[in-house]
């Protein structure tokens, strides 16, 4: 099996509920690795993954460091640690400093990937409190990869896809119900 | 300012200060390590990689404190209340009739892990017989560790921390407020040897009845971790015990075969 495409997700505050609409659209056999990236409270360190698995067709894992990224798989950042995605098509965990007071953040992780996958990549940024996930949106759109934004008008909290459409061309900006749909027409036809 | 660098730009730096310097980041994990870089250059105002490099040459850059900055010195006191639940109700047990105790923590960074053994060791009356011998590749975190006192601004994660532990006893009766810091009594620390000691390269006979080597394998790639892993191994007296971070997995390691993995959720392997 090979990895052609990869998608990388990050939100913050308001997202939980996006995400699970999400990834109650993702069918069974989605076929690239998905990544996601959500900022929770320092306290809440486990059972995140297991509340995300309520409605969705993959089950959502946290992987191990030196995981191999697989398709047909969805990942969750682990509570505490960022995560990267390594040239070997590897996970790579990391606990140096948060980032935009962020640990994990979607900066690293979308850096990563685009440097690893570059224009293989599609982002999708989603309601938030800060602004974490414009530098990561940037190098994504920088690499040719495809851009996705959560339409600050549907977001609880606007602040995070506000500063990445101030700051980045990008490519679309949906409501919640449409992200899926386009992220699955922006694929290739057997993904 | 330099937003990326290539990969080959990562290994060319370590490459150089492997042969100049004789610190080895070559089997570091390259995403991990080229984050750390491209900070360091937005911290100095660098261009590139060469720039670094020639400002270490002329000693412009101190090497010491570049590799500061690329090791990550993340710690916490009491990290992960549960895993040192676990050592305090499966692991002590079986080193309580030790004549001696045998500790080594391998990154001991500013010295919170090694305070949260002794402390430990402390509650169950058996600090007296444990010899510490804490470590790490970065001189100036240890000096911090020797003093064993730490600014007011840590003191809430090390309540958090210590009260989700369930201590036997209130946390001061290990350490001291005063103004805008808290000092552990010397007492905790007296038994501690703090050493410079790169895991990648140097080499250690010593055995252990424990060995702490909590989140530095992430920064390693396969390849090392393995390498890592059987020198600790090689350091751990029979049915003696090695905690990594909660999160690591030495499943991909050959050395692994030679572990039971006691707490899969805590991580705390024991040698065959």
């Amino acid at each position: 099996m090979t990895l052609e495409n990869i998608v990388v997700v990050g939100g913050s505050a308001g997202s939980f509920p996006i995400m699970n609409v999400l990834l109650s659209q993702i069918p069974k056999d989605f076929y690239p690795p998905v990544i996601l990236c959500l900022h929770r409270l320092k306290n809440v360190r486990h059972g995140f993954a297991e509340a995300l698995n309520l409605r969705t067709n993959i089950r959502v894992i946290e992987p191990q460091d030196k995981e191999v990224i697989k398709p047909n798989h969805i990942y969750l950042a682990p509570a505490n640690y960022h995560l990267l995605i390594d040239y070997d098509y590897t996970f790579a965990f990391s606990a140096s400093e948060p980032v935009r007071y962020s640990r994990p953040s979607i900066d690293v992780l979308f850096m990563s990937a685009a440097a690893v996958f570059g224009d293989k990549v599609t982002a999708i940024l989603l309601s938030g409190a800060n602004t974490d996930g414009t530098d990561g949106m940037y190098a994504v759109h920088k690499k040719g990869g495809k851009t996705i934004v959560q339409d600050p008008t549907t977001c609880t909290v606007e602040t995070m896809t506000s500063s990445a459409i101030k700051n980045i061309p990008l490519q679309h900006i949906l409501p919640p119900d449409k992200i899926i749909p386009t992220l699955i027409s922006l694929m290739p036809k057997n993904y | 300012m330099i937003e990326d660098l290539q990969d080959n730009e990562v290994k060319y730096f370590a490459h150089h200060v492997k042969q100049n310097y004789g610190y080895d980041f070559e089997n570091y994990a390259i995403s991990s390590l080229k984050r750390r870089l491209v900070r360091i250059l937005s911290l100095y105002h660098l261009q590139g990689i060469e720039k670094l490099l020639e400002q270490i040459q002329k000693n412009k850059l101190d090497i010491h404190e570049v590799v500061r900055q690329i090791t990550v010195n993340t710690t916490e006191f009491f990290r992960d209340p549960t895993a040192w639940q676990f050592i305090r109700s499966e692991v002590l047990p079986h080193l309580i009739h030790k004549p001696n105790i045998n500790i080594w923590h391998t990154a001991c960074s500013t010295g919170e892990e090694v305070i949260t053994m002794a402390i430990l060791l402390s509650e169950a009356n058996i600090l007296d017989k444990a010899t510490f011998y804490a470590t790490d590749i970065n001189e100036n975190v240890l000096e911090q560790a020797k003093k064993a006192e730490y600014h007011i601004r840590n003191w809430d994660l090390l309540m958090e921390n210590y009260n989700a532990y369930q201590p036997n006893f209130p946390i001061e009766r290990y350490c001291v407020k005063h103004s805008d810091k808290f000092f552990f009594h010397k007492n905790l620390t007296k038994n501690v040897t703090y050493e410079k000691f790169d895991l990648v390269s140097d080499i250690h006979t010593e055995q252990y009845d424990i060995i702490f080597c909590r989140n530095v394998l992430i920064y390693f790639n396969q390849q090392l971790q393995d390498k890592v892993v059987s020198k600790l191994a090689n350091c751990t007296k029979p049915k003696s015990y090695l905690v990594i971070g909660s999160k690591e997995s030495i499943i991909w390691c050959k050395a692994a075969e030679r572990y039971n993995l006691l707490s899969p959720k805590e991580k705390i392997y024991q040698l065959k």
